[in-house]
């Protein structure tokens, strides 16, 4: 009789575990080989989706509300319903937990290493023959189509908000803008002193990366060639890598450069102990911010490197996710349109700072009136072209994780070859294993 | 009766009344439904290349997950996580059972200054980690914090406390220390209440210093609680998760990478669930260890005492 708890308790652990190690061969398995074609939908029937979303700061709420209530206007049959996140990691944790249970939203905002996952757990909408309908897919920006491509070169996602890098600084410490990396380095080491260090920045660290391995990534393109090749192979020992890597530790050397957590460059700008900062153009309002009128926030586009103008594209798109009813995958595919619009784009550009996806916004009067107050975001909009965004492949966070660890090393005393040769090895174990 | 049968009489009372089951049934439900199960759950995941989509993509994959955890050439390497983790709960315990001894000892009597200080000295553990992690990582930011600042008093160079691979795990335990010594300390001003004042007077008369009255006298009286203090320290510090996500997010380099911490990583971040299971199924069965140990340490000691 003493035994008689202990054997059910047992009886019961050996029941879960069962299910545990059963569970994926008992579920169901379905799959599709042709890109699906985007259902008519049933403009009469009233129906709900889901947006799934992390704009929940600043100006960025009130703009997509403004976008939702204007889509009612057009649509009112569809229910856009918002699902706020307070950030892009509880985004990413919220769509899968729902998705896992079975309950995903209709669309959500995604990163391309995000959208790569769930195509491979075969949980999305793939959007060839969407794109192929659409009048939209010739208007987006090269770098925008790009973007919305996984490495099957197959669509998965419709833009939604771009950003690429550029330059901010303080017009007090900086009179011009430098047009090339050479320049920069010597404006840097010229304006840094005993409480001044021209540039601040945060790679991140090996749990992921931060926007010190994005400035890297840039530095890397400019300099020669880029840190991931086209398949999504990480090249951290390439000659843009090394050149890269050897001009942030030269920028260190000469008192021009710190490593800091957590924005370092917009708290160094705003407190006058910074002169610049490379950040996206969705950091506008937030140095503006920082700045709080102290001095003249300046605003330039990425200096050029020996090869090119190197820049990261940043922000999210937008990925639809399988639902059996054919008329709320026909209201997302609408609202996704919508979102992408041209006039859309460019309200949201002005409203936001993100970069407008579609080319026909820049003749929208939002924008021009915008581009008039801030003419630098017409040269921004155009790298939108040229710019390279983290490879849509599982393993790219967790590869770039290991260049920042590199980064940091190097930048504090360590050998700029040996620890790019370590981030690689690492990198492609975590490419050999995720592959 | 002997005391070993009255002993399993009395173990077997409970379950010879069916009312006792039923009394206990929503508690053990509870816990089945969030603790049995799921760890149940996560050794069955642990079997498996898991995709946390779609379930019906995962395949079993045996014991491989296991056999990862002996790859060393991995970065980090299940080796050098558990040196992390070892290092830190080594430092926790010993640093934290000194410190919060002497702290005890040097706030035991209960005036009212000695009262305001304990209070002080706890306030720091039921603070929120997050909120008091981010005040910390002013205090380490290398260009405006306030641990430099005191270098400069000394005319000493800045350190980049959490950037550098040399000071950053170093740092952690400056704060954790911080934060857990206060509950630590109450439990030994707790335990000094409770022993015999006699033996330590009987002591001081045959010319005892302070000293040896502590090492042969008081110390000896505390041991349960040591013992308590350290197994709850070293379970405690291999759970320790928050001030690592905040202050360092495990590096520089994988240099406060734990083996908490690593599990978190690589299950909810790098998303391998069936890797991090493993290492879930590591950390609980050191945990378990741990736990009967401490059992086991107790039951001798009262069958001692």
């Amino acid at each position: 009789m003493s035994t008689f708890p202990r054997r059910k308790v047992l009886t019961a652990a050996g029941t879960l575990g069962a299910l545990a190690v059963t569970a994926p061969t008992l579920a169901s398995c379905a799959g599709e080989d042709t890109p699906p074609a985007p259902p008519a939908g049933d403009t009469t029937t009233p129906v709900t989706i889901t947006f799934m979303h992390s704009m929940a700061s600043g100006a960025l709420k009130p703009a997509l509300e403004a976008i939702v209530e204007a889509f009612r206007d057009e649509q009112p049959h569809i229910t856009v319903e918002l699902i706020e996140q307070p950030n892009y990691g509880q985004l990413r944790a919220q769509i899968e937990a729902q998705t896992a249970a079975g309950e995903p939203p209709t669309i959500a905002q995604v990163y391309g290493d995000w959208a790569a996952s769930y195509a491979d757990a075969g949980v999305l909408v793939n959007l060839d023959q969407y794109a192929a309908e659409s009048d939209q897919w010739d208007k987006f920006f090269t770098g925008v189509q790009n973007d919305l491509k996984l490495t099957d070169g197959s669509i998965w996602m419709w833009p939604f908000n771009k950003s690429v890098m550029v330059q901010y600084y303080n017009t007090e410490m900086v009179t011009e803008a430098p047009t090339t990396w050479e320049e920069f380095a010597t404006i840097a080491e010229e304006v840094s002193d005993d409480t001044v260090i021209a540039l601040s920045i945060d790679p991140g660290d090996a749990s992921g990366p931060a926007g010190g391995t994005q400035l890297f990534e840039a530095l890397a393109e400019a300099f020669g060639d880029g840190v991931f090749a086209e398949d999504g192979s990480p090249d951290f020992t390439g000659e843009g890598s090394v050149r890269a890597l050897e001009y942030l530790v030269d920028l260190k050397n000469k008192g021009a450069l710190a490593l800091g957590k957590d924005y370092p460059g917009q708290q160094a700008l705003g407190s006058q102990t910074g002169a610049l900062d490379v950040s996206t153009v969705a950091s506008y309002q937030y140095n503006l911010q920082a700045v709080d009128g102290k001095f003249e926030l300046g605003v330039a586009t990425m200096p050029k490197g020996p090869a090119k103008v190197g820049n990261i594209m940043a922000g999210t798109n937008i990925a639809l996710f399988d639902n059996d009813d054919d008329n709320v995958v026909a209201a997302a595919w609408t609202f996704m349109q919508f979102l992408a619009s041209a006039e859309q784009q460019a309200q949201w550009s002005a409203a936001t700072g993100y970069l407008p996806v579609h080319s026909d916004a820049l003749n929208e009067p939002a924008f021009t009136d915008y581009v008039a107050d801030t003419p630098w975001v017409a040269d921004a909009t155009e790298q939108l072209n040229e710019s390279q965004s983290l490879p849509p492949v599982a393993w790219a966070q967790e590869c770039s994780g290991k260049l920042a660890a590199a980064i940091t090393e190097a930048v504090n005393g360590g050998d700029v070859m040996a620890a790019l040769t370590k981030a690689q090895e690492a990198a492609l174990k975590v490419q050999q294993e995720s592959a | 009766m002997t005391s070993t049968a009255a002993s399993r009489r009395h173990r077997r009372r409970p379950l010879n009344s069916a009312w006792g089951y039923v009394l206990v049934a929503p508690a053990m439900l509870v816990f089945a439904v969030f603790s049995i199960g799921p760890t149940v759950f996560a050794f069955g995941i642990s079997l498996f290349d898991w995709n946390y989509l779609n379930a019906a993509k995962s395949t079993f994959v045996g014991l491989e997950n296991y056999l990862r955890l002996a790859d060393l050439d991995r970065d980090p390497s299940f080796l050098q996580t558990m040196g992390v983790s070892l290092y830190f709960v080594g430092a926790m315990v010993i640093g934290g059972t000194v410190m919060s001894l002497a702290l005890a000892m040097l706030m035991r009597r209960a005036t009212k200054l000695m009262l305001a200080a304990r209070a002080s000295v706890f306030l720091a553990h039921v603070t929120p980690i997050v909120a008091t992690s981010l005040v910390w990582i002013w205090i380490y930011n290398p260009r405006f914090g306030l641990a430099n600042g005191v270098l400069h008093l000394f005319g000493m160079d800045s350190l980049d406390w959490l950037g550098s691979r040399s000071t950053a795990m170093i740092s952690i335990i400056v704060y954790t220390l911080w934060h857990e010594v206060g509950f630590t300390m109450i439990i030994f001003v707790g335990g000094l209440a409770t022993i015999s004042g006699e033996l330590s007077e009987a002591a001081r008369v045959d010319g005892a210093t302070g000293l040896k009255e502590f090492w042969y006298i008081t110390l000896p009286q505390l041991t349960g609680y040591v013992i308590f203090v350290v197994v709850i320290g070293s379970i405690a510090s291999l759970h320790a998760f928050t001030q690592f996500f905040m202050l360092t997010g495990g590096g520089p380099d994988h240099a406060t990478a734990t083996l908490g911490y690593q599990l978190y990583q690589q299950a909810f971040v790098f998303r391998k669930t069936g890797y991090g299971a493993a290492l879930a199924v590591v950390l609980f069965t050191i945990c378990a260890v741990l736990s009967l140990s401490q059992l086991r340490l107790s039951r001798r000691l009262n069958r001692t005492d």
